[in-house]
């Protein structure tokens, strides 16, 4: 399977690149597509049916192109796949609605593969979490699932995920591979240590912690971190933020990572990027130190000893990482990078799907989740 | 733009009009943004460590803080739980005491009412009261024992005692007991077991006795044995193990598992309401076998018998640790050439008859009790005695009366026999009066157990012992140090503190009686109830100690027998009153310990 990046910040430049390539001989039947929602992704959408390209694509808080990233520009993977090794569907969702759409796209995932796996973009309005469960628990096993929630330039209002049919702030949109003909691998990995006491959550809704320790969220977390992030709490901005200091919550033989997007001063909420449970116990996180960017390319590296072929490489990386990581990200994504050396496309994402070391597939925050394509 | 990033553009700036072929300043260009790129990331970094070493600071002073405020919560949470457990421990003992003091006085009352003259139904009423009184008493202690070894405030002792001795014990308490259902009590101790163990004899004797009951509870014929082996023994430590092995009903495999459950009863189907306590017996065995890091086992076939299996370790005491033990004890090992004496103990003092009892439990003795003269005449005139024990004082005359009587009388059939006298106010008077009257000893009140059976054995020695070597038995005055408050109790029921907590209880029950008949008496010129009952706590606070209380009741006691210094006795009455008071709060401080270390 042949693949080919393009990395750009102009529409232009984008449909001039789709052209140069078709005209090398290449003959691209799938496109997947990470852009910024300035870049206008209706457009993107026109562009890629005229050319009669499959899609799947997501808005984005960043994007990542190889060793690079950006802001507000297109970062894209165009695959020549036979399109009988994959399908793209798109639904409507919220997060109510989240554990029966997974359970649906894998219903219909069977349909069209014995073995099937997936790579989702998701708006924000959903919770990645149960929709993965859905699917896990549908297909009874470990099923290879990855992809990220989609961004908005960090504005967090709404974000988008769009096929050739539609682009829309509240739908999942996914690429079903046939696992048999495509293989699918890949593995999410942090780096984030815990610090401090064990905390409870007293009060929670879906991804609204309203109390910790039977005193509202805010009130916890200003005390924590002291006035350092107060401000920084009620900007729209997730920089500098809290978003650098997740949860981690504490699950029978793991732990997930949960960051706060936003809080509300009024009621002492926090609106985190993931799902949490009333009962859920925590602790605070921090990244140890930049050697973390170490650890983590180390980590690919040895990954690739199991995995060292691919044709394609896609990136979910969390946005908070970046602030974390500031320009360190850079040396972090062209570490990864240098590993395979492939086309590599991804996107700072608000909550990235990988594949922990154990075969189950979860949704975090603070990590980096790596998926290879390759066809077999 | 950062200060480097500034330097930066200015050098740029300032070379980039030297160079003259584009591609020197294409090779500049890249290499600064190179550096711009470092500068950057080296700035990011920096900054990013002082914000992350500054988060850090703050969540460690904040878990800090917030370890300070869990230690102090959990410190708070603790004081208040151990004030709680000993309030509910307190609480548990006084409502213990509150039911055992009333039950004491029902079984008091039955056994008086048993002596007394009764139709059949009347006495089988009586038996009934008794033996449910006997039943509510076992429940109430067991109780008490499961609460406190739950509580872990069971302590186990770690002394040398005579297991020969205990083995003695247990024999002489079952037997009886054994006999009476028509069984067979066999006991085994192997030649090679230690005569002498370290270790907490009223533990094990606990544990053996519950198992032994059991036994004789569930068994209608056959034999019950108690077989000692001996695992494992080198010159300090010893492994052994005890059976107690039974012909009786036996356990259904069903219920075997659960045997050793609080509130668990083996039901005998024939016997539906013959079960005692709640279950609970079994329950504190285990509990305690597992305190002494042992093991209990059970096997049983129904209709064939059970067969409980215990493994216990222990140390084997120093030589020197038995000499001191062994001249301890021997003083108070009834012969075994006694065991068919028949003694007469003429007493109305609970406290004493206790005493008396326990100092010749186990003794194959036949102790037969009158708690007032009317009842001593009876029996003096029915039934032959070895020896008689008598106290002066009694509730309907005085002892030396029937003395007298029995040694004028020459058709009484106990004219001869050797009598004691035990009084609470030995004086030189009364031991001349006890010579004239060919009493064997007169001795004071408190008596060390070890006096009493020197002075059978001299009695039993020679029947015909003269009353010339007879001499006031009191103990005499040393000088010594202030005696501990309750000295004599300890020094003679060391290893017993079930006794020692009845006697305090028997003493809490006489003693606000006797201040209310005392002041009774004072405030009617009654001198004659003052000193009845001034005699008779005289008799109990002796056998306790209370070295405060003692020399008031004394010296009352005394002016009372003598009639002398009348006019003082209000003022000592107070000051007894005074001193009771704080003495009741010592003795309820003490008796807890007591009831939490056993």
């Amino acid at each position: 399977m042949q693949s080919k990046l393009i990395f750009t910040i102009s529409l232009e430049t984008l449909s001039h690149q789709i052209q140069k390539t078709i005209q090398d001989e290449f003959q691209p039947t799938l496109a997947i597509i990470f852009a910024s929602p300035a870049m206008g992704l209706e457009a993107l959408r026109v562009l890629f049916n005229k050319n009669n390209i499959q899609i799947i694509g997501a808005s984005t808080a960043g994007e990542i192109g190889n060793t690079a990233i950006q802001g507000a520009g297109i970062s894209l993977l165009l695959l020549d796949p036979p399109t009988s090794h994959f399908k793209i569907i798109q639904r409507e969702a919220n997060y109510e609605s989240s554990p029966e759409i997974g359970v649906q796209i894998a219903q219909v995932a069977q349909t069209y593969f014995k073995n099937p796996a997936f790579i989702m973009v998701f708006s924000m309005n959903i919770c990645g979490d149960t929709m993965i469960d859905g699917i896990s628990k549908t297909l009874n096993g470990y099923p290879s699932i990855f992809g990220g929630m989609a961004g908005d330039d960090m504005k967090m209002k709404e974000s988008y995920t769009f096929s050739n049919e539609k682009v829309s702030s509240n739908s999942v949109t996914v690429l079903i591979l046939d696992n048999d003909k495509i293989a699918v691998e890949g593995m999410a990995l942090s780096g984030w240590q815990p610090i401090g006491l064990e905390n409870k959550i007293t009060k929670a809704n879906n991804n609204i912690i309203h109390e910790i320790n039977e005193e509202p969220a805010l009130d916890v977390v200003k005390r924590y971190f002291g006035d350092y992030f107060a401000n920084s709490l009620n900007e729209d901005s997730l920089s500098l933020g809290i978003a650098q200091y997740p949860l981690q919550i504490i699950r029978e033989d793991s732990y997930v990572l949960r960051a706060a997007l936003d809080s509300n001063e009024s009621d002492g909420s926090l609106l985190m990027a993931g799902p949490v449970t009333t009962g859920d116990s925590f602790r605070f996180s921090i990244a140890p130190g930049f050697e973390v960017v170490e650890d983590t390319i180390q980590g690919f590296k040895d990954f690739a000893k199991e995995k060292p072929e691919a044709d394609a490489l896609l990136m979910f990386s969390c946005v908070a990482r970046h602030m974390s990581l500031g320009p360190m990200i850079e040396e972090e994504i062209e570490g990864i990078y240098n590993v395979w050396q492939k086309p590599m496309a991804g996107f700072f994402t608000y909550g990235e799907v990988g594949q922990q070391s154990t075969g189950t597939s979860h949704f975090y925050n603070e990590t980096c989740s790596l998926v290879l394509l390759k066809e077999l | 733009m950062s200060k480097y990033a500034l330097l930066l553009k200015q050098l740029e700036e300032s070379l980039l009009p030297y160079l003259k072929e584009e591609q020197a300043k294409d090779l500049l260009t890249e290499q600064l943004a190179k550096l711009k790129k470092e500068f950057i990331k080296n700035e990011f970094k920096v900054k990013r460590t002082i914000q992350d070493k500054q988060i850090t600071k703050q969540i460690l002073e904040h878990t800090i803080t917030e370890l300070k405020i869990q230690s102090e919560n959990l410190k708070h949470q603790k004081a208040l739980t151990e004030e709680q457990t000993a309030f509910k421990e307190q609480l548990f003992a006084n409502v213990s005491h509150e039911l055992r003091t009333p039950l004491h006085g029902i079984l008091g009352m039955s056994h008086l009412l048993e002596n007394s003259t009764l139709d059949k139904e009347q006495r089988g009423y009586t038996e009934i009261i008794r033996s449910s009184a006997d039943n509510l008493l076992i429940i109430i202690n067991d109780l008490l024992n499961l609460s406190k070894i739950n509580a872990g405030k069971t302590l186990l002792l770690n002394e040398p005692f005579s297991f020969e001795n205990l083995l003695t014990d247990l024999n002489g308490v079952l037997t009886f007991k054994a006999k009476g259902k028509g069984l067979n009590l066999v006991i085994t101790n192997p030649p090679n077991m230690p005569k002498f163990l370290m270790g907490d004899r009223t533990r094990l004797y606990q544990i053996l006795i519950n198992l032994l009951n059991n036994a004789i509870k569930f068994t209608e014929k056959g034999y019950i044995a108690l077989n000692v082996y001996v695992l494992r023994k080198n010159e300090s430590t010893i492994d052994c193990q005890f059976e107690i092995k039974d012909t009786g009903i036996g356990i259904k495999t069903g219920q075997l598992n659960s045997v050793f459950d609080s509130f668990t009863q083996l039901l005998d189907s024939k016997k539906e309401n013959s079960l005692e306590g709640v279950g609970l017996g079994l329950n504190i065995v285990k509990k305690l076998v597992q305190l002494m890091n042992g093991k209990i086992k059970v096997k049983s076939k129904v209709g064939q018998g059970t067969t409980f299996s215990l493994n216990l370790s222990f140390d084997i005491p120093a030589a020197s640790a038995i000499k001191n033990l062994t001249l301890h004890k021997s003083a108070i090992v009834i012969p075994t050439a006694w065991q068919d004496k028949k003694i007469l103990l003429i007493e109305d003092n609970e406290a004493n008859l206790v005493y008396a009892q326990n100092l010749f439990a186990g003794g194959h003795i036949t102790l037969d009790i009158a708690k007032n003269l009317s009842i001593a005449y009876h029996k003096v005139g029915q039934q032959l005695y070895d020896c008689i024990l008598s106290d002066v004082k009694l509730p309907d005359g005085n002892g030396f009366e029937l003395i007298a009587k029995l040694r004028g009388d020459h058709s009484a059939i106990n004219q001869r026999t050797p009598i004691m006298v035990l009084t609470a106010s030995a004086n030189d008077k009364e031991a001349d009066y006890a010579k004239k009257l060919n009493v064997q000893s007169y001795i004071g009140k408190p008596f060390p157990p070890q006096l009493i059976i020197s002075e059978m054995k001299k009695i039993f020695k020679d029947n015909n012992v003269t009353i010339s070597s007879l001499q006031t038995m009191q103990r005499p005055a040393k000088n010594r140090s202030p005696e501990p408050y309750f000295a004599h109790l300890e020094k003679n029921f060391k290893n017993k503190p079930s006794l020692q907590i009845e006697m305090f209880e028997i003493f809490l029950n006489q003693l606000p009686m006797a201040i209310k008949q005392m002041g009774k008496g004072l405030a009617e010129n009654d001198l004659k109830v003052f000193h009845y009952d001034a005699h008779r706590i005289k008799s109990t606070i002796n056998i306790i100690g209370l070295p405060k209380l003692k020399p008031l009741i004394t010296k009352m006691d005394e002016f009372c027998y003598k009639k002398i210094n009348i006019d003082q006795l209000p003022e000592l009455y107070t000051q007894f009153k005074m001193q009771a008071e704080k003495d009741i709060k010592i003795i309820l401080a003490r008796k807890e310990e007591l009831l939490v270390a056993s």
